[in-house]
């Protein structure tokens, strides 16, 4: 039974914690244990292009992570440039 | 044990709560301040006879554990010399306060000599003696300038108000006969409801009293309990920038859940500030908490059992827990504010891994307090101190299912609101330009964030033609109200002083462009507003909930005809496009494929 991981993604439950995949379009991303955005497409820009209402500093970005098939919006991070990308996953055996 | 019955129960139940709601009421009508009565920066809980958390009451909740420690901190200090109809005050930060102008004031209960419980409330006093007016003090360095700090006061004893303390205490402060009726309505606050729980225990006996007690704790933890073993055990991470004089601090928090337990850890966070934007290990405690409430736990008694599943990792000198002496008199709107934010996402982002609890999470509200204390000689000739509220005005996060709320409150409590705008010009020589929700404010989603506020006052009727402000603004460079599940975050918060301004006569400008003059962006310090100066306020909006290409573009219609979405972003955020006040169907469809291909093309491996 495919229940969801979050509100844009599916978890489908199997051997090592089961897959993750998008929920607009079903495309295969990774395992659920596995960290899902490295197999997302990442899209970043500054804050300040994405609207005027954002009057923000020029290291604050908008971190965009979108599925590779359909452009689905997965999540998104206010983020500096090297800052890493947020964690989240499943445990195995959950 | 010995057993109760049902409708007892649920009597001693109810009436627990009632006290502290009769408390509250209490406490607002005592106190003169707005920042009380009307913005409800207050707090009152009950707690047991070893200061635990008994019943949570409403107001801040990251209060609710930090009043339990004052409660065993009193315990530790005074001992055998408690006595009934004692009441104590502390604001020691490094013991238990968030920062010293949230005064706690503690009270034992006893019956028939017997102590019984403790009662607890605060309320941010209009001054404490720091370095700079009003008590949030961004030229402080250490402790040491930011007021008068007690670990433990004994302010009333046995029913009578220790005169040579409490002058002692108003000798230190500004504003001291505004201080003292924000004392006077905390020790009112603590008879009430140490009246009405002696009136309870005489009615349903001690033993009735504790079994309640100890049973609606034990309850609390096992339906806390029960319900974390129903979600997924995993691992989210949240993060948030604070810019303070360009200076970015991070606080890093990562939630690891397994079977019945929720452990909360501070790694990566960056080291205590120069700045008072710190907090101590308690305020951490409280900050991360006060989601859990109402997110995790609306339907549970707030008591210490929800406490006993739930751990916090933070290692000493982190921005999160700081050493003394550092500063953190800013620490309820930086550092806790943060922490609250952390939390909630990353409860959020568990419940949305949940297809039973999903419909309870959110993004984050209101993300940062754009907080306004101004001081100086009013229209009626007073020396006077106040805030002017509209940050707690709030904005509502994107829900699952829904908007969040425009100027909705903000997630840590749930009773918060701002003064009318006649109010604020009652007391401060002030006139407002105008106060009004933001446009674009809220950020966009499928479900798109609450918006935020604007507002601007120029000086009326000032006789010294000069009032002075504090600012200590966070979440200005870096939004703090984060979105969920593709959501974009709402509109960051600011602060203008337009000098030189035009003479305004009749004329009132309606927005920030209108006000023509010498625009300064100022966001930490303390300044001065003249007769030929106004000042802009814009307080941050409400999290998205959602990618923002998949709202229903009637909604995006109905937010651009109310004017909470502007016609751009509809277009360049939502990619909605509009004719004649209709959705072009066919264009938006067209113009949403585009976007989605765009980002695709545009990104790159993560």
């Amino acid at each position: 039974m495919t229940t969801q991981f979050s509100t844009s993604l599916l978890h489908s439950p199997g051997p090592a914690g089961g897959r993750i995949a998008c929920r607009g379009c079903g495309h295969d991303l990774c395992s659920a244990t596995d960290r899902w955005k490295d197999h997302a497409r990442r899209v970043e820009r500054p804050l300040r292009e994405v609207a005027a209402v954002y009057t923000t500093g020029p290291d604050a970005l908008l971190r965009e992570f979108v599925c590779p098939a359909c452009g689905l919006g997965l999540d998104s991070e206010v983020a500096r440039r090297d800052d890493p990308p947020l964690v989240e996953y499943f445990q195995v055996g959950a | 044990m010995t057993d109760v019955n049902p409708i007892t129960f649920e009597i001693v139940r109810h009436r627990l709560f009632r006290t502290i709601e009769e408390a509250v009421i209490t406490l607002k009508q005592v106190s003169g301040s707005a920042t009380t009565n009307e913005g409800h920066d207050l707090m009152v809980s009950l707690y047991t006879r070893d200061g635990e958390l008994l019943m949570g009451g409403v107001g801040f909740l990251h209060h609710l554990t930090s009043a339990a420690e004052a409660c065993k901190a009193i315990i530790r200090r005074f001992g055998d010399e408690i006595a009934q109809g004692d009441i104590y005050l502390l604001n020691d930060p490094y013991t238990a306060a968030l920062h010293t102008s949230d005064v706690y004031l503690v009270s034992p209960i006893h019956h028939h000599g017997e102590l019984v419980a403790w009662s607890a409330c605060f309320v941010h006093v209009n001054d404490i003696g720091a370095i700079n007016p009003g008590g949030f003090s961004p030229q402080a360095r250490d402790i040491f300038s930011e007021g008068f700090s007690s670990p433990g006061l004994r302010i009333v004893s046995q029913g009578r108000v220790c005169r040579d303390v409490l002058d002692t205490f108003l000798n230190m402060v500004r504003s001291p006969d505004m201080v003292a009726l924000d004392i006077r309505s905390m020790i009112a606050c603590n008879n009430v409801a140490r009246e009405r729980l002696i009136v309870l225990i005489d009615r349903y006996g001690l033993v009735a009293f504790e079994t309640v007690s100890d049973t609606l704790i034990r309850r609390s933890q096992q339906l806390l309990e029960d319900r974390l073993r129903a979600l997924p055990d995993g691992c989210w991470q949240a993060r948030q920038y604070m810019d303070v004089e360009g200076e970015p601090a991070i606080i890093m928090l990562t939630l690891r859940k397994t079977a019945a337990r929720l452990v909360f850890d501070f790694d990566g966070s960056s080291p205590q500030s120069k700045y008072g934007v710190n907090c101590t290990r308690w305020a951490a405690w409280g900050g991360l908490l006060a989601p859990v409430f109402p997110l995790l736990c609306h339907d549970i008694t707030w008591n210490e059992g929800l406490l006993r599943p739930i751990e916090m990792m933070a290692e000493p000198g982190l921005i999160v827990n700081c050493r003394r002496p550092a500063p953190v008199s800013i620490a309820t709107t930086a550092a806790v504010q943060a922490v609250n934010n952390a939390s909630l996402l990353c409860l959020s982002k568990m419940l949305a891994a949940s297809d039973r609890f999903r419909p309870e999470s959110t993004a984050v509200w209101h993300g940062s307090h754009l907080c306004l204390y101004q001081f100086g000689r009013n229209q009626h000739g007073h020396d006077i101190i106040g805030s002017t509220t509209e940050t707690f005005g709030g904005a509502g996060g994107g829900r699952y299912l829904r908007d969040g709320i425009d100027i909705g409150g903000e997630i840590p409590n749930p009773i918060s609101r701002m003064a009318n705008v006649e109010t604020n010009e009652a007391i401060m020589p002030i006139r407002y330009l105008f106060r009004r929700r933001l446009r674009d404010s809220g950020g966009a989603g499928r479900f798109r964030g609450g918006t935020g506020g604007e507002y601007a006052w120029v000086l009326h009727d000032a006789p010294e033609r000069r009032f002075g402000f504090v600012v200590s603004g966070k979440g200005i460079g870096f939004p703090m109200a984060h979105g969920m599940s593709g959501g974009y975050p709402g509109a960051p918060g600011r602060y203008v002083v337009v000098r030189d301004i035009d003479v305004l006569g009749d004329y009132a400008p309606k927005h920030l462009d209108g006000i023509t003059g010498r625009h300064e962006e100022v966001s930490w310090g303390v300044y001065e507003i003249g007769p030929r100066d106004a000042f802009y306020v814009r307080w941050n909006g409400g999290g998205g909930y959602g990618d923002p290409l998949e709202r229903d573009p009637e909604a995006v219609r109905k937010d651009v005809r109310e004017g909470t979405v502007s016609q751009d972003a509809a277009r360049h955020l939502y990619g909605v496009l509009l004719t004649d006040d209709a959705v072009d169907v066919p264009r938006t469809h067209a113009a949403r494929a585009a976007m989605r291909q765009a980002r695709i093309a545009r990104g790159g491996a993560a």
